[in-house]
């Protein structure tokens, strides 16, 4: 069931009723009924794997639970839930992995056999990805691996923890969660809040605002372009790029915040996924704003883990001991892990090689520019350079977008050599002649286009006021109430209106709910 | 085990609250009846304009009748004649191809929001075709334009009750669409220019009839006399049959109420469709109504058409032949009904507007066409 399904609002609409009006001590319990019935929307074989690594991943984080329980030291303790949790990796990243990237890889294998004349071919598999299953996944080791490091006890009701995993307004595309947060919020009790419930409501109206009115709209544009690159030039190329960055923001981030509000109407708050990622000023930043929730996990489980390993430790003294005074030496120890962290991310979106190059291409620029500070440094010093100032850091967010416009037009791309081919054209190519026929030959229409213009202006004017001010609801609450209304009637008006959904459009599900 | 403490920091659901939520999702409502009539389905003859004259002129108790049909209503029968020469209102209450299917729904339609009108005509040229042919289009002119009622909700299940019988396709099945035309038109403003995205409620300006110009637009309109009478009886087929009984059903049981009629309209009528109608006669004046069939027998001898002038093209007629047909059917329904002569009643100042409007416009049609065949003189010379 998609989220912006007329189906879904009356679901999420029935479920909030009830969920209110029912004993206290029962609505996790209908949360967990309401979630597995979400899921069976998407069919009942998925069921199977949604299953599978609730079963599994409770078993083992109970089994290590019990380990610590029965050992005489710890040390024991951890040698033996060191491999339980191996185990469970091993065993649910296979699951995923064969889900994901088995087609991929047979399919590599193939073309390779055959150019070495074997007759042997990997058969590839008709896998339809069960709903959500790379975030929950990740969700569960997750749970795992804070057991294991004893962040907290594990779950004992396997019902509890299933209902963690499952949550539907999670399921179809995240936030990744952490068990600490959303698990004890699950247990909770959860009383009508009157701001709750509207802030909800509103938060899933910017949601809807964001992915009907501007992410399929600028899709549109996107498809055009990117189907038959060669018929379009620089202008359009470009502009195909920039809006594909828009388009990929705004599908995600409204999905999340669709969740995110279907959670607070409840009274559960989900972890926010984005932080207004294209204001930032470096890659890295923008990656401390971007899918948080997966950036995060990278972070405690990846990254860290790989940073502090000791392994990485001898790789730190080897470099200062060979590399005195240099920033390289000093920054070895980290660049594996980054590498290895943006592979792994690239790989988590899917199993392409368009995906492996976004990794390796954000870990490339990011590893280059902790290269480069101190010839940064000195030249801020030289020229001059206020790195405070708003120029600056405008320059920054432009320079910052244009980058991660590049990496993301990888990603999009039929190839990789199609994603370089149209940058090429983006700067070769470029023409301000007849600017106006010519972005609205690109399956937009002037109106179209005027629209997603305007739509973008209001999601711009609205970050803004949440990077300088903080929370839009909140200030909205302290406006009279005409006002209020006004804004969120005018809102309303607008995805109604100029919303891409219904008859007409093809169902643009969300991009990442692939993932 | 859960938490077991209501914060006194949550905002609970006072009478207040609940007010603000309820008065919010009243302006939401008001919205979107403002979004889906400045979005709404757009034709010929503004099926909108003609539902919402219907309400008004019901609400005001102005209406003696109304004519139920399609484009053999709207383009024959010509209401503010019928107001100027002989003081009766009767509307076209007729859409584009209306579907025979929910004629019957039509005709409710009309029956509640005038229940004190005398008079019903219905023209049932649609289901004397051999096929229906309106599409999707052709049931939404109706049902976008009923009120929230039961009887629109029966229409559209009725609808795609018929459309899937008669194995239609192509056409939208998800009845929330229908329910709520918003959900489909509301791209119409990539191509609907802003000046016509008018929320304001509109009204039919002729009641219901659609001017046509008093000339035609073939070299011929063949007559259909040279069919001869036609005296031969066919069975509508299953499915036409099914929804004209439940018609005749509905009108009988409210004939002791109304004057109704049946009535075919004169145009070239092919012999197949008259045999159609033959079968029909039958029924219906076995159910104790009135057929007033204009290609056979009496009605058609004593009508004084004019094949040559009076039609714009083979199915319908022009201004002329309208007036002619109107001012023919009106002194045929006095015969039975006391009609109270409503010229000079100031109740009625719309009607008198809207007929001085009609022969201003009748004048400028009157004037192209003379221009027009000035200018065919002197081309032929």
């Amino acid at each position: 069931m998609s989220f912006i399904s007329f189906q879904f609002l009356g679901f999420l609409l029935a479920t909030v009723i009830l969920y209110y009006l029912m004993p206290k001590k029962f609505q996790w319990i209908f949360l967990l009924i309401v979630s597995y019935g979400f899921y069976l929307f998407s069919g009942v074989k998925p069921l199977i794997f949604i299953l599978s690594t609730t079963l599994t991943t409770y078993l083992g984080a109970r089994w290590m639970e019990h380990n610590k329980e029965i050992s005489a030291k710890k040390s024991e303790a951890k040698q033996k839930n060191k491999k339980v949790l191996l185990l469970l990796v091993l065993f649910n990243f296979g699951i995923l992995a064969m889900l994901k990237y088995y087609n991929f890889f047979a399919g590599q294998m193939n073309s390779h056999f055959s150019l070495f004349a074997y007759d042997t071919k990997l058969p590839l598999v008709n896998i339809i990805l069960p709903l959500g299953v790379s975030f929950y996944t990740f969700q569960a080791v997750g749970y795992c691996i804070d057991v294991y490091r004893n962040k907290y006890h594990a779950e004992e009701n396997l019902a509890r923890y299933a209902l963690f995993i499952s949550f539907f307004p999670q399921i179809v595309q995240g936030p990744i969660s952490r068990y600490d947060n959303l698990g004890k919020a699950l247990k909770e009790y959860h009383y009508f809040d009157y701001k709750e419930f509207t802030f909800g409501v509103q938060l899933m109206l910017w949601g809807f605002f964001k992915k009907l009115v501007i992410a399929d709209r600028a899709g549109t544009f996107v498809n055009t372009v990117f189907s038959d690159y060669g018929k379009f030039d620089g202008l359009q190329t470009f502009a195909a790029m920039a809006l594909y960055a828009i388009q990929i923001y705004t599908d995600f981030s409204g999905g999340i915040d669709i969740a995110r509000g279907a959670a607070q109407m409840m009274g559960i708050d989900l972890i926010e996924n984005f932080e207004r990622p294209y204001f930032a000023t470096s890659v890295s930043e923008h990656w401390r704003r971007w899918h948080m929730s997966l950036t995060n996990w990278m972070k405690d489980y990846v990254f860290f883990p790989l940073t502090l390993s000791k392994t990485a430790s001898k790789l730190g003294k080897w470099g200062r001991k060979h590399m005195k005074g240099s920033m390289i030496g000093k920054q070895l120890p980290t660049y594996i892990p980054t590498f290895t962290t943006f592979f792994l991310i690239g790989i988590w979106h899917g199993a392409s090689w368009g995906f492996i190059a976004y990794g390796l291409y954000n870990a490339t620029i990011i590893v280059l520019s902790m290269i480069l500070t101190p010839a940064y440094k000195a030249g801020y010093k030289f020229f001059h350079i206020n790195v405070n100032s708003f120029l600056w850091k405008l320059w920054g967010m432009v320079r910052t977008f244009l980058i991660m416009m590049v990496g993301r037009t990888i990603v999009r791309a039929a190839t990789v050599h199609q994603a370089f081919a149209m940058a090429g054209r983006a700067v070769h190519l470029f023409d301000f002649s007849n600017l106006t026929a010519r972005l609205t030959g690109c399956g937009l229409t002037g109106r179209g286009m005027l629209v997603l213009f305007c739509a973008m202006l209001i999601l711009l004017a609205v970050s803004i006021f949440q990077e300088n001010k903080g929370s839009l609801r909140e200030a909205m609450a302290q406006w009279a109430l005409p006002v209020r209304w006004l804004a969120l009637l005018a809102i309303l008006a607008i995805v109604l209106v100029f919303g891409l959904y219904g008859e007409g459009y093809s169902a643009a599900n969300f991009v990442y709910r692939n993932f | 085990m859960g938490k077991d403490i209501e914060t006194e920091e949550r905002q609970k659901l006072t009478p207040k609250r609940a007010l603000k939520i309820a008065v919010f999702l009243l302006l939401v409502v008001i919205l979107l009846s403002f979004l889906s009539t400045a979005l709404r389905l757009r034709d010929e003859n503004d099926a909108t304009g003609v539902f919402n004259t219907l309400y008004q002129q019901g609400e005001d108790n102005k209406l003696d009748g109304v004519f139920i049909g399609s484009s053999a209503t709207y383009r024959f029968f010509v209401p503010t004649e019928a107001y100027r020469k002989h003081g009766i209102t009767i509307m076209d209450f007729a859409t584009s191809a209306q579907p025979y299917f929910i004629t019957k729904n039509v005709v409710k339609e009309a029956v509640d929001a005038a229940p004190d009108m005398k008079v019903i005509l219905i023209d049932i040229r649609t289901i004397t075709k051999d096929k229906w042919n309106g599409g999707e289009a052709a049931i939404r002119r109706v049902t976008d334009s009923m009120k929230w009622n039961r009887n629109r909700f029966s229409a559209i299940n009725t609808s795609l009750d018929y459309m899937d019988e008669l194995d239609y396709q192509g056409y939208e099945t998800n009845k929330l669409y229908y329910y709520f035309p918003l959900l489909l038109y509301h791209n119409m403003w990539v191509e609907t220019p802003v000046s016509e995205m008018d929320p304001r409620k509109n009204y039919a300006p002729y009641f219901g009839y659609r001017l046509t110009y008093p000339g035609t637009n073939v070299s011929k309109i063949i007559n259909p006399y040279e069919y001869g009478e036609v005296t031969e009886k066919t069975e509508l087929d299953d499915i036409q049959n099914k929804a004209f009984l439940e018609l005749v059903d509905y009108c009988k049981s409210i004939k002791d109420k109304y004057k109704i009629v049946f009535v075919s309209s004169p145009f070239k009528i092919r012999p197949d469709a008259q045999a159609r109608f033959n079968y029909m006669t039958d029924v219906i004046e076995q159910a104790g109504m009135e057929v007033y069939d204009f290609n056979s027998g009496e009605i058609k001898a004593d009508f004084p058409n004019d094949y040559d002038h009076y039609y714009y093209e083979r199915l319908h007629m022009n201004t002329l032949g309208a007036e002619a047909y109107t001012d023919y059917l009106c002194k045929l329904l006095k015969k039975d009904v006391d009609f109270e002569d409503h010229r000079g009643d100031e109740k009625y100042s719309d009607w008198e507007e809207a007929s001085k409007n009609y022969l201003k416009e009748r004048k400028k049609l009157l004037a192209e066409r003379a221009k027009n065949g000035s200018k065919q003189a002197a081309d032929s010379e």
